[in-house]
């Protein structure tokens, strides 16, 4: 955690190094952050490039105070949750579009996960109530703690908790159903 | 899916990769969102030095006056006829203020470090310090209570009791005795000017020949501070800083920067239980009557017979932190104890080359550490230890 301070120590005092280290470092777990809350990779590759220029934007004001991946994803989430009533409306404006739109996103999430139980999942993750998901995909993607978790869906610790918990039961009976067939 | 199979696990799998291309597409786009916000910010890319100076009310006072004297000197610098105005004084009343540092040093080994000082503001001396050496990846916190170096190659921490005075660097007591120095020899100081070609500006260097360490300094002439140290020579037992290649003052340092958690398994090795040892006078050697170099060339005789011989008990009181089963059969004979030397870096005393034969017929060259003692008034030394690997001078038959 230190090294991430320090990190964006060197980066606010003009270290362009320093920078692409966090980039490198945090652009793949946020890319996977992204990718699980949107089901979509595009969408994903824009929310991350986002976040980091977003934090080039306020390096000079912001403070951290816990790590610097929980701030990342913290923002991923916030930017996902735009993204989504963003495309809900534009869904609603041009439903045969966005449905086109949507096919051919999905077909490049399908393009990254090679096993066919991992697409399974991810398919039954995109099938999620999208609190659910969150909670899910902010607490392994993202290392998030439930108190943060619940803190970004304003609800209490204990919901953000049965919500994780009901995803998983949920992801769990989906792919044990399918094996069943 | 088995029931007991973690979905949890599997769900980590998930993992959304980008093409190379795309990589390099979102980090181009990332990157030049980096730069038009450098451009639009000058200021904000280096010397909080400048800025930061420029800040304080005395600063901001004396601005003019500066300006106009700048001026001056710059006329006069580039006429090349007059010796430049400048004094240590000036330097010293610069650093008063003075509450952290930050700098990107390199060592007397060549290796590049960087550290991160908070100062004592009513003496100057360092009272935090961070080092971290990238390259060899090794890691040094000197606090006033408790010190540690920690070897992230080797995951190996050493702890000492109070502060680590080989990172100690106290620009205001560099610039004290360098002072002192010019006083005592004004031949040895030699102030001429020099354009840096990075911002165009007339530095003042100052070059300081002295006994113990000789330095080229630069000074920027607005702020009198240094902005640049070249290491020319040192023979200043456990010096480790040489060169200063960036160095910013009064700047935030990050939080928790002088904290130190030790790594999950790490091997630590106490140094004050070593010290207690190398400073009990029941072991190492009286050298009452003898210079410094008989000394060592009789504790380095009587350490390296004893080995040959097997004496573990010689071993042990002239080197009380050899390993009790330091017996080794491999050793043929002693062939030659060079000369003390000091060596920038090691702390704990000079070194003494030795030449060992081996009974397959190598020879290799050790340097022992002798720390000197005076233990109530009494004089003696004792081998610390080894310093760096053996050399090979000839190879085996």
């Amino acid at each position: 955690m230190l090294e991430d301070r320090l990190l964006l120590w060197k980066f606010r005092h003009g270290s362009k190094d320093a920078f692409r280290a966090i980039y490198e470092k945090y652009a793949g777990d946020m890319l996977t952050l992204a990718g699980n809350l949107l089901d979509d990779k595009a969408g994903a590759e824009d929310i991350v490039q986002d976040v980091f220029i977003k934090l080039i934007e306020s390096v000079d004001t912001f403070r951290l105070t816990g790590n610097l991946k929980s701030y990342l994803a913290t923002c991923v989430a916030n930017r996902s949750r735009d993204y989504i009533r963003r495309s809900i409306r534009q869904r609603n404006a041009m439903v045969k579009q966005a449905e086109k739109m949507s096919a051919e996103a999905k077909s490049m999430v399908h393009l990254a996960i090679s096993s066919e139980q991992l697409q399974k999942l991810s398919d039954a993750m995109a099938e999620l109530p999208y609190e659910q998901r969150e909670a899910i995909a902010l607490r392994i993607h993202g290392n998030l703690r439930f108190r943060q978790i619940a803190q970004l869906q304003n609800v209490s610790t204990k919901t953000a908790q049965s919500r994780y918990r009901y995803g998983l039961d949920k992801l769990r009976s989906t792919l044990n159903g399918e094996v069943k067939k | 899916m088995r029931p007991s199979e973690n979905i949890e696990k599997l769900i980590k799998k998930l993992h959304y990769k980008t093409s190379a291309e795309t990589h390099d597409k979102v980090l181009g786009n990332v990157m030049q969102a980096l730069d038009k916000k450098q451009k639009q910010k000058p200021g904000a890319t280096m010397p909080v030095l400048w800025r930061t100076i420029m800040k304080s009310p005395i600063t901001k006072l004396s601005t003019a006056v500066v300006i106009i004297v700048c001026i001056a000197l710059s006329i006069t610098f580039m006429e090349k006829t007059v010796t430049p105005a400048y004094s240590f004084e000036q330097t010293l009343r610069a650093m008063q203020d003075l509450r952290t540092m930050y700098m990107v040093c390199k060592d007397w080994n060549g290796h590049e470090f960087e550290m991160w000082i908070e100062l004592d503001p009513a003496t100057g001396i360092p009272e935090y310090c961070r080092a971290y050496w990238p390259g060899i990846k090794v890691l040094n916190i000197s606090r006033p209570d408790t010190s540690y170096q920690y070897s992230e190659r080797n995951n190996q921490v050493q702890i000492n009791s109070g502060k680590l005075y080989s990172i100690d660097i106290a620009p205001a007591k560099i610039f004290e005795q360098l002072m002192l120095a010019s006083k005592e020899d004004p031949d040895s100081v030699v102030i001429f000017h020099e354009r840096d070609r990075q911002s165009g500006k007339n530095l003042i260097v100052v070059i300081t020949r002295g006994y113990k360490q000789s330095y080229k300094v630069y000074i920027d002439p607005e702020t009198k501070l240094p902005v640049l140290m070249k290491g020319l020579e040192n023979n200043l037992l456990g010096a480790v800083v040489k060169d200063i290649e960036h160095i910013e003052f009064n700047v935030d340092l990050p939080e928790d920067i002088f904290d130190f958690e030790i790594p999950e398994g790490a091997k630590i090795i106490d140094h004050d239980r070593n010290n207690r040892l190398l400073n009990n006078p029941q072991y190492g050697i009286s050298t009452e009557g003898m210079t410094e170099q008989q000394a060592a060339e009789t504790i380095a005789t009587m350490y390296w017979n004893a080995r040959i011989e097997m004496d573990a008990i010689t071993v042990q009181t002239v080197a009380p932190l050899s390993p009790q089963t330091g017996a080794d059969s491999s050793l043929e004979e002693l062939v030659e104890v060079g000369t003390l030397y000091i060596q920038p870096g090691c702390g704990i005393g000079k070194l003494i080359p030795c030449r060992i034969r081996y009974k397959d017929g190598s020879l290799k060259e050790w340097k022992l550490v002798i720390k000197k003692r005076n233990i109530d008034g009494r004089p003696s030394c004792v081998i610390a230890g080894f310093y760096a690997s053996p050399v090979e001078i000839e190879p085996a038959r």
